[in-house]
Protein backbone atom coordinates (compact mmCIF):
# COMPACT_ATOMS: atom_id res chain seq x y z
CA UNK A 1 0.00 0.00 0.00
CA UNK A 2 2.98 2.60 0.65
CA UNK A 3 4.08 1.43 -2.79
CA UNK A 4 0.35 2.23 -4.20
CA UNK A 5 1.03 5.93 -2.49
CA UNK A 6 3.84 6.63 -3.02
CA UNK A 7 3.14 6.03 -6.96
CA UNK A 8 -0.20 8.43 -6.68
CA UNK A 9 2.06 11.03 -4.98
CA UNK A 10 4.68 11.17 -7.79
CA UNK A 11 1.82 11.42 -10.40
CA UNK A 12 0.74 14.51 -8.42
CA UNK A 13 4.58 15.89 -8.19
CA UNK A 14 4.64 15.95 -11.98
CA UNK A 15 0.86 17.21 -12.59
CA UNK A 16 1.95 20.44 -10.45
CA UNK A 17 5.33 20.72 -11.66
CA UNK A 18 3.30 20.78 -14.92
CA UNK A 19 1.38 23.54 -12.86
CA UNK A 20 4.45 25.84 -13.58
CA UNK A 21 4.92 26.72 -17.18
CA UNK A 22 1.71 28.82 -17.17
CA UNK A 23 -1.23 30.82 -16.53
CA UNK A 24 -4.34 32.41 -17.90
CA UNK A 25 -8.27 32.96 -18.66
CA UNK A 26 -10.56 30.49 -19.30
CA UNK A 27 -12.70 32.04 -21.38
CA UNK A 28 -12.68 31.97 -25.88
CA UNK A 29 -9.76 29.99 -26.37
CA UNK A 30 -8.55 29.15 -29.49
CA UNK A 31 -6.20 26.11 -31.38
CA UNK A 32 -2.88 27.63 -31.27
CA UNK A 33 -2.08 28.11 -34.99
CA UNK A 34 1.40 27.46 -35.12
CA UNK A 35 2.61 25.08 -32.70
CA UNK A 36 6.06 24.70 -33.56
CA UNK A 37 6.41 28.41 -33.50
CA UNK A 38 4.66 28.10 -29.62
CA UNK A 39 6.69 24.84 -28.75
CA UNK A 40 9.82 27.10 -29.17
CA UNK A 41 8.72 30.12 -27.86
CA UNK A 42 7.89 27.95 -24.73
CA UNK A 43 11.61 26.69 -24.46
CA UNK A 44 13.15 29.86 -24.53
CA UNK A 45 11.01 31.20 -21.94
CA UNK A 46 10.89 28.55 -19.38
CA UNK A 47 14.34 28.52 -19.27
CA UNK A 48 14.46 32.05 -17.85
CA UNK A 49 12.63 30.33 -14.89
CA UNK A 50 15.21 29.66 -12.50
CA UNK A 51 12.80 29.69 -9.37
CA UNK A 52 9.44 30.19 -8.52
CA UNK A 53 7.93 30.69 -4.94
CA UNK A 54 4.02 31.05 -4.27
CA UNK A 55 1.18 30.52 -2.50
CA UNK A 56 -1.63 28.35 -3.69
CA UNK A 57 -5.36 27.74 -2.72
CA UNK A 58 -6.52 23.65 -3.84
CA UNK A 59 -9.82 22.91 -4.58
CA UNK A 60 -10.58 19.35 -4.14
CA UNK A 61 -14.62 18.97 -5.58
CA UNK A 62 -16.43 15.66 -4.88
CA UNK A 63 -18.90 16.20 -7.39
CA UNK A 64 -20.65 13.33 -6.04
CA UNK A 65 -21.48 13.87 -2.75
CA UNK A 66 -21.50 17.59 -3.98
CA UNK A 67 -18.81 18.37 -1.44
CA UNK A 68 -15.54 20.41 -1.29
CA UNK A 69 -12.47 20.40 0.54
CA UNK A 70 -10.55 23.66 0.12
CA UNK A 71 -7.31 23.77 1.26
CA UNK A 72 -4.24 26.42 0.88
CA UNK A 73 -0.14 26.16 1.54
CA UNK A 74 2.79 27.62 0.17
CA UNK A 75 5.13 25.99 -2.73
CA UNK A 76 8.90 26.04 -4.19
CA UNK A 77 10.90 25.65 -6.96
CA UNK A 78 13.97 25.46 -7.80
CA UNK A 79 15.95 24.32 -10.88
CA UNK A 80 16.94 21.66 -11.96
CA UNK A 81 14.54 19.37 -9.87
CA UNK A 82 13.80 20.51 -6.51
CA UNK A 83 10.32 20.90 -5.44
CA UNK A 84 8.73 21.85 -2.09
CA UNK A 85 4.84 21.97 -1.42
CA UNK A 86 3.54 22.43 1.81
CA UNK A 87 -0.08 22.35 2.94
CA UNK A 88 -0.42 24.51 6.02
CA UNK A 89 -4.62 24.56 6.64
CA UNK A 90 -6.67 23.11 7.12
CA UNK A 91 -4.12 20.51 7.87
CA UNK A 92 -0.25 19.62 7.31
CA UNK A 93 1.50 17.82 4.99
CA UNK A 94 4.74 18.36 3.57
CA UNK A 95 6.34 16.47 0.32
CA UNK A 96 9.78 18.00 -1.26
CA UNK A 97 11.11 16.27 -4.58
CA UNK A 98 14.63 17.12 -4.18
CA UNK A 99 16.71 15.53 -7.38
CA UNK A 100 15.98 11.82 -7.30
CA UNK A 101 14.59 11.61 -3.94
CA UNK A 102 10.87 11.94 -2.55
CA UNK A 103 10.25 13.13 0.94
CA UNK A 104 6.69 12.76 2.60
CA UNK A 105 5.63 14.00 5.73
CA UNK A 106 2.12 13.99 7.22
CA UNK A 107 1.66 13.74 11.18
CA UNK A 108 4.74 12.72 12.41
CA UNK A 109 5.60 10.24 9.95
CA UNK A 110 8.06 10.70 7.15
CA UNK A 111 8.66 8.77 4.29
CA UNK A 112 11.57 8.77 1.91
CA UNK A 113 11.75 7.12 -1.97
CA UNK A 114 13.84 6.93 -4.65
CA UNK A 115 12.50 8.06 -7.66
CA UNK A 116 14.42 5.26 -9.71
CA UNK A 117 12.81 2.70 -8.25
CA UNK A 118 10.05 2.40 -10.41
CA UNK A 119 8.84 3.21 -14.04
CA UNK A 120 6.62 5.48 -13.37
CA UNK A 121 8.53 7.60 -11.41
CA UNK A 122 10.98 8.07 -13.95
CA UNK A 123 7.96 8.92 -16.14
CA UNK A 124 6.79 11.43 -13.03
CA UNK A 125 10.50 13.04 -13.38
CA UNK A 126 10.17 13.16 -17.20
CA UNK A 127 7.51 15.22 -16.96
CA UNK A 128 9.10 17.40 -14.31
CA UNK A 129 11.89 18.13 -16.47
CA UNK A 130 10.65 18.50 -19.08
CA UNK A 131 8.43 20.90 -17.76
CA UNK A 132 11.05 23.16 -16.56
CA UNK A 133 12.84 22.65 -19.75
CA UNK A 134 9.66 23.97 -22.10
CA UNK A 135 9.06 20.81 -23.96
CA UNK A 136 6.27 19.30 -22.26
CA UNK A 137 4.32 19.35 -25.70
CA UNK A 138 6.69 16.24 -26.72
CA UNK A 139 6.32 14.11 -23.49
CA UNK A 140 4.66 10.65 -25.22
CA UNK A 141 2.82 10.26 -22.27
CA UNK A 142 0.60 12.52 -22.71
CA UNK A 143 -1.29 13.74 -26.20
CA UNK A 144 -1.51 18.08 -25.79
CA UNK A 145 -3.50 20.26 -27.37
CA UNK A 146 -2.74 24.03 -27.03
CA UNK A 147 -5.61 26.84 -27.26
CA UNK A 148 -4.85 30.18 -26.61
CA UNK A 149 -6.36 33.57 -26.14
CA UNK A 150 -5.07 37.24 -25.87
CA UNK A 151 -3.42 36.90 -21.87
CA UNK A 152 -3.10 32.53 -21.73
CA UNK A 153 -2.23 29.43 -23.32
CA UNK A 154 -4.58 26.31 -22.24
CA UNK A 155 -2.67 23.36 -22.24
CA UNK A 156 -4.93 19.98 -22.19
CA UNK A 157 -3.04 16.64 -21.89
CA UNK A 158 -4.82 13.79 -21.67
CA UNK A 159 -2.96 10.90 -20.46
CA UNK A 160 -2.00 8.02 -23.12
CA UNK A 161 0.07 5.15 -20.86
CA UNK A 162 -1.87 2.99 -18.68
CA UNK A 163 0.18 4.11 -14.90
CA UNK A 164 -1.35 8.09 -15.63
CA UNK A 165 -4.68 6.61 -17.09
CA UNK A 166 -5.91 4.83 -14.08
CA UNK A 167 -6.18 8.36 -12.08
CA UNK A 168 -6.61 11.38 -14.35
CA UNK A 169 -8.92 11.94 -17.79
CA UNK A 170 -7.12 15.02 -18.21
CA UNK A 171 -5.34 17.75 -16.72
CA UNK A 172 -5.28 21.35 -17.63
CA UNK A 173 -2.95 23.88 -17.50
CA UNK A 174 -3.34 27.54 -17.51
CA UNK A 175 0.03 29.54 -18.74
CA UNK A 176 0.06 33.59 -18.44
CA UNK A 177 1.45 34.69 -21.69
CA UNK A 178 3.51 37.56 -19.77
CA UNK A 179 5.89 35.08 -17.95
CA UNK A 180 5.58 31.49 -18.71
CA UNK A 181 4.43 30.66 -15.32
CA UNK A 182 0.84 28.72 -14.01
CA UNK A 183 -1.35 30.40 -12.18
CA UNK A 184 -4.48 27.12 -11.95
CA UNK A 185 -4.20 23.24 -13.05
CA UNK A 186 -7.01 21.38 -13.17
CA UNK A 187 -6.34 17.61 -12.47
CA UNK A 188 -9.64 15.82 -13.69
CA UNK A 189 -9.85 12.15 -12.05
CA UNK A 190 -11.47 9.15 -13.96
CA UNK A 191 -14.34 8.86 -10.92
CA UNK A 192 -15.39 12.68 -11.94
CA UNK A 193 -13.99 14.19 -9.52
CA UNK A 194 -11.36 17.08 -10.06
CA UNK A 195 -8.81 18.91 -8.48
CA UNK A 196 -8.26 22.58 -9.10
CA UNK A 197 -4.73 24.54 -7.89
CA UNK A 198 -4.55 28.09 -7.82
CA UNK A 199 -1.39 29.47 -7.48
CA UNK A 200 -0.35 33.34 -6.43
CA UNK A 201 1.99 35.57 -5.01
CA UNK A 202 4.27 34.29 -7.16
CA UNK A 203 8.30 35.36 -7.32
CA UNK A 204 10.22 34.30 -9.80
CA UNK A 205 14.38 33.16 -9.82
CA UNK A 206 14.48 34.77 -5.96
CA UNK A 207 17.16 32.76 -4.41
CA UNK A 208 16.09 29.78 -2.57
CA UNK A 209 18.51 28.30 -0.25
CA UNK A 210 19.14 24.31 -0.71
CA UNK A 211 18.21 23.96 2.85
CA UNK A 212 14.18 24.75 1.95
CA UNK A 213 14.20 21.37 0.19
CA UNK A 214 15.61 19.00 3.34
CA UNK A 215 13.06 18.24 5.73
CA UNK A 216 14.96 20.21 8.53
CA UNK A 217 13.88 23.25 7.11
CA UNK B 1 -8.49 -9.57 28.02
CA UNK B 2 -6.42 -11.95 25.65
CA UNK B 3 -7.25 -12.31 22.09
CA UNK B 4 -7.57 -16.36 21.96
CA UNK B 5 -10.70 -15.73 23.98
CA UNK B 6 -11.73 -12.24 24.45
CA UNK B 7 -15.39 -13.37 24.75
CA UNK B 8 -16.05 -16.25 26.56
CA UNK B 9 -15.86 -14.82 29.84
CA UNK B 10 -19.13 -12.54 29.17
CA UNK B 11 -21.93 -12.84 31.24
CA UNK B 12 -25.78 -13.17 30.21
CA UNK B 13 -27.70 -9.96 31.72
CA UNK B 14 -31.69 -9.81 31.36
CA UNK B 15 -32.44 -6.31 30.74
CA UNK B 16 -32.42 -3.35 28.14
CA UNK B 17 -30.70 -2.70 25.67
CA UNK B 18 -31.95 0.36 24.20
CA UNK B 19 -29.62 2.70 25.87
CA UNK B 20 -27.36 2.15 23.08
CA UNK B 21 -29.19 3.18 20.23
CA UNK B 22 -28.35 6.54 21.18
CA UNK B 23 -24.66 5.69 19.74
CA UNK B 24 -26.07 5.25 16.22
CA UNK B 25 -23.86 7.95 14.43
CA UNK B 26 -25.51 10.88 12.36
CA UNK B 27 -22.51 12.41 10.53
CA UNK B 28 -23.88 15.37 8.37
CA UNK B 29 -19.82 16.64 7.17
CA UNK B 30 -16.96 15.18 8.87
CA UNK B 31 -13.86 15.57 7.50
CA UNK B 32 -10.43 13.85 9.03
CA UNK B 33 -6.94 13.19 7.90
CA UNK B 34 -6.39 9.62 7.92
CA UNK B 35 -3.54 7.72 8.92
CA UNK B 36 -2.76 4.42 7.62
CA UNK B 37 -0.81 1.73 8.87
CA UNK B 38 -0.50 -1.61 7.29
CA UNK B 39 1.88 -4.34 7.98
CA UNK B 40 4.79 -2.01 8.21
CA UNK B 41 3.37 0.35 5.17
CA UNK B 42 2.09 3.84 5.81
CA UNK B 43 -0.40 5.98 4.12
CA UNK B 44 -2.17 9.29 4.47
CA UNK B 45 -5.28 11.48 3.05
CA UNK B 46 -7.98 12.73 3.99
CA UNK B 47 -11.77 11.15 4.78
CA UNK B 48 -15.11 12.71 4.53
CA UNK B 49 -17.96 11.09 6.06
CA UNK B 50 -21.20 12.20 4.99
CA UNK B 51 -25.03 11.67 5.63
CA UNK B 52 -27.10 12.81 2.18
CA UNK B 53 -30.08 13.61 1.53
CA UNK B 54 -31.34 10.59 0.86
CA UNK B 55 -30.21 9.21 3.88
CA UNK B 56 -27.06 7.26 3.25
CA UNK B 57 -23.88 7.69 4.58
CA UNK B 58 -20.99 8.34 2.68
CA UNK B 59 -17.65 7.29 3.29
CA UNK B 60 -14.82 8.93 0.72
CA UNK B 61 -11.50 8.89 0.76
CA UNK B 62 -8.48 10.79 -1.20
CA UNK B 63 -5.06 11.57 -0.80
CA UNK B 64 -4.25 15.21 0.27
CA UNK B 65 -2.85 16.57 -3.37
CA UNK B 66 -6.69 15.37 -4.21
CA UNK B 67 -6.99 12.38 -5.70
CA UNK B 68 -10.16 10.06 -4.56
CA UNK B 69 -9.25 6.92 -4.02
CA UNK B 70 -12.83 5.36 -3.01
CA UNK B 71 -15.96 6.65 -2.12
CA UNK B 72 -18.47 3.58 -0.85
CA UNK B 73 -21.92 4.47 0.20
CA UNK B 74 -24.09 2.52 3.46
CA UNK B 75 -27.48 2.51 3.41
CA UNK B 76 -29.97 0.94 5.39
CA UNK B 77 -27.68 -1.80 5.80
CA UNK B 78 -26.62 -2.14 2.09
CA UNK B 79 -23.43 -1.67 0.83
CA UNK B 80 -22.06 -0.12 -2.98
CA UNK B 81 -18.84 0.51 -4.06
CA UNK B 82 -19.73 4.09 -6.05
CA UNK B 83 -15.64 4.42 -6.89
CA UNK B 84 -12.15 2.79 -6.30
CA UNK B 85 -8.96 3.01 -7.92
CA UNK B 86 -7.67 0.14 -9.65
CA UNK B 87 -4.87 -0.70 -7.09
CA UNK B 88 -7.52 -0.85 -4.46
CA UNK B 89 -10.57 -2.61 -6.30
CA UNK B 90 -9.18 -5.94 -4.32
CA UNK B 91 -12.31 -8.19 -2.43
CA UNK B 92 -9.90 -8.42 0.85
CA UNK B 93 -9.38 -4.72 0.96
CA UNK B 94 -13.38 -3.70 0.26
CA UNK B 95 -14.55 -6.01 2.62
CA UNK B 96 -12.03 -5.20 5.09
CA UNK B 97 -12.84 -1.31 5.25
CA UNK B 98 -16.34 -2.24 4.67
CA UNK B 99 -16.68 -3.73 8.18
CA UNK B 100 -14.70 -1.36 9.51
CA UNK B 101 -17.06 1.46 8.42
CA UNK B 102 -19.98 -0.59 9.10
CA UNK B 103 -18.48 -1.20 12.72
CA UNK B 104 -18.06 2.59 13.23
CA UNK B 105 -21.79 3.38 11.57
CA UNK B 106 -23.50 0.41 13.97
CA UNK B 107 -24.83 -0.56 10.94
CA UNK B 108 -27.84 -3.12 11.53
CA UNK B 109 -28.31 -1.97 15.04
CA UNK B 110 -31.17 -0.42 14.67
CA UNK B 111 -32.82 -3.78 13.16
CA UNK B 112 -30.64 -6.44 14.97
CA UNK B 113 -31.47 -8.26 18.21
CA UNK B 114 -29.58 -7.40 20.98
CA UNK B 115 -28.36 -8.82 23.96
CA UNK B 116 -26.72 -7.90 26.81
CA UNK B 117 -23.69 -8.93 28.99
CA UNK B 118 -21.44 -8.21 31.25
CA UNK B 119 -17.82 -8.73 32.53
CA UNK B 120 -16.37 -6.40 35.22
CA UNK B 121 -17.12 -3.40 35.21
CA UNK B 122 -17.98 -3.15 31.50
CA UNK B 123 -21.21 -3.77 29.61
CA UNK B 124 -21.22 -5.67 26.33
CA UNK B 125 -24.06 -5.55 23.83
CA UNK B 126 -24.00 -7.94 21.17
CA UNK B 127 -25.31 -7.76 17.77
CA UNK B 128 -25.07 -10.08 14.88
CA UNK B 129 -23.21 -8.42 11.84
CA UNK B 130 -22.16 -9.88 8.33
CA UNK B 131 -21.03 -13.55 9.92
CA UNK B 132 -19.42 -11.88 12.75
CA UNK B 133 -20.40 -10.01 16.31
CA UNK B 134 -20.33 -6.42 16.69
CA UNK B 135 -20.00 -5.45 20.37
CA UNK B 136 -20.66 -2.08 22.23
CA UNK B 137 -18.92 -1.12 25.23
CA UNK B 138 -20.24 0.68 28.15
CA UNK B 139 -19.66 1.42 31.73
CA UNK B 140 -22.63 0.85 33.98
CA UNK B 141 -24.07 4.19 33.21
CA UNK B 142 -24.16 3.00 29.32
CA UNK B 143 -21.28 6.20 28.33
CA UNK B 144 -19.38 4.39 25.05
CA UNK B 145 -16.36 3.04 25.96
CA UNK B 146 -15.03 1.98 22.68
CA UNK B 147 -16.69 -0.56 19.95
CA UNK B 148 -15.68 -3.96 19.17
CA UNK B 149 -15.72 -6.87 16.28
CA UNK B 150 -15.18 -10.25 17.14
CA UNK B 151 -15.68 -13.90 15.93
CA UNK B 152 -17.22 -16.00 18.59
CA UNK B 153 -14.05 -16.25 20.30
CA UNK B 154 -11.48 -13.77 18.71
CA UNK B 155 -11.36 -9.90 18.98
CA UNK B 156 -10.84 -8.85 15.06
CA UNK B 157 -11.28 -5.59 15.66
CA UNK B 158 -11.57 -2.34 18.21
CA UNK B 159 -12.64 1.69 17.45
CA UNK B 160 -12.14 3.91 20.04
CA UNK B 161 -12.92 7.65 20.24
CA UNK B 162 -11.44 10.65 21.67
CA UNK B 163 -14.51 12.75 23.15
CA UNK B 164 -17.59 10.85 21.78
CA UNK B 165 -18.51 9.19 18.57
CA UNK B 166 -21.35 11.60 17.50
CA UNK B 167 -18.78 14.71 17.06
CA UNK B 168 -15.43 12.61 17.95
CA UNK B 169 -11.98 14.58 18.00
CA UNK B 170 -10.17 11.11 16.61
CA UNK B 171 -11.01 7.54 15.82
CA UNK B 172 -8.91 4.38 16.24
CA UNK B 173 -9.70 1.57 14.50
CA UNK B 174 -7.16 -1.42 15.41
CA UNK B 175 -7.05 -4.77 13.70
CA UNK B 176 -5.94 -7.98 15.46
CA UNK B 177 -6.00 -10.26 13.28
CA UNK B 178 -3.55 -8.44 10.85
CA UNK B 179 -1.26 -5.53 11.74
CA UNK B 180 -3.59 -2.73 10.70
CA UNK B 181 -4.45 0.77 12.24
CA UNK B 182 -6.42 3.65 11.28
CA UNK B 183 -6.17 7.06 12.96
CA UNK B 184 -8.56 9.57 12.18
CA UNK B 185 -7.97 13.01 13.29
CA UNK B 186 -10.71 15.82 12.69
CA UNK B 187 -9.90 18.73 10.61
CA UNK B 188 -11.52 21.82 11.71
CA UNK B 189 -12.62 24.31 9.19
Amino acid sequence: MKNRGVILFSILIGALAISFVGTGQTTSFKPVQNIDEFKNTFSVESKKVNSITSTFRQEKVLSLVEEKMVSDGKFWFKRENKIRIEYQNPFQYLLILNNNEIIIKDHDKENRMNVKSNKLFQQINRIILDCVQGSILDNNDFSVAAFENSNSYRLVMKPITKGLQDFFSEIVVLVDKSDFTASELSLHETGGDYTTIFFSNKTLNANIPNSVFDLAQ
Amino acid sequence: MGCASAFKDLQLVEGPTRCVQQFIPHYQRNWFTASIDVQGHHLSGLLLLKRMPDGSDRIVFTNELGVTFFDFEFSAGDFKVIHVIDKLNVTAIINTLKQDFELLLLSGLEKEAVKKYSLADESYYAFPWDDKINYIITDNNCTLIRLERGSAKKKLVVIGFESDNQNPEKIRIQHFNFNMQITLTKIER
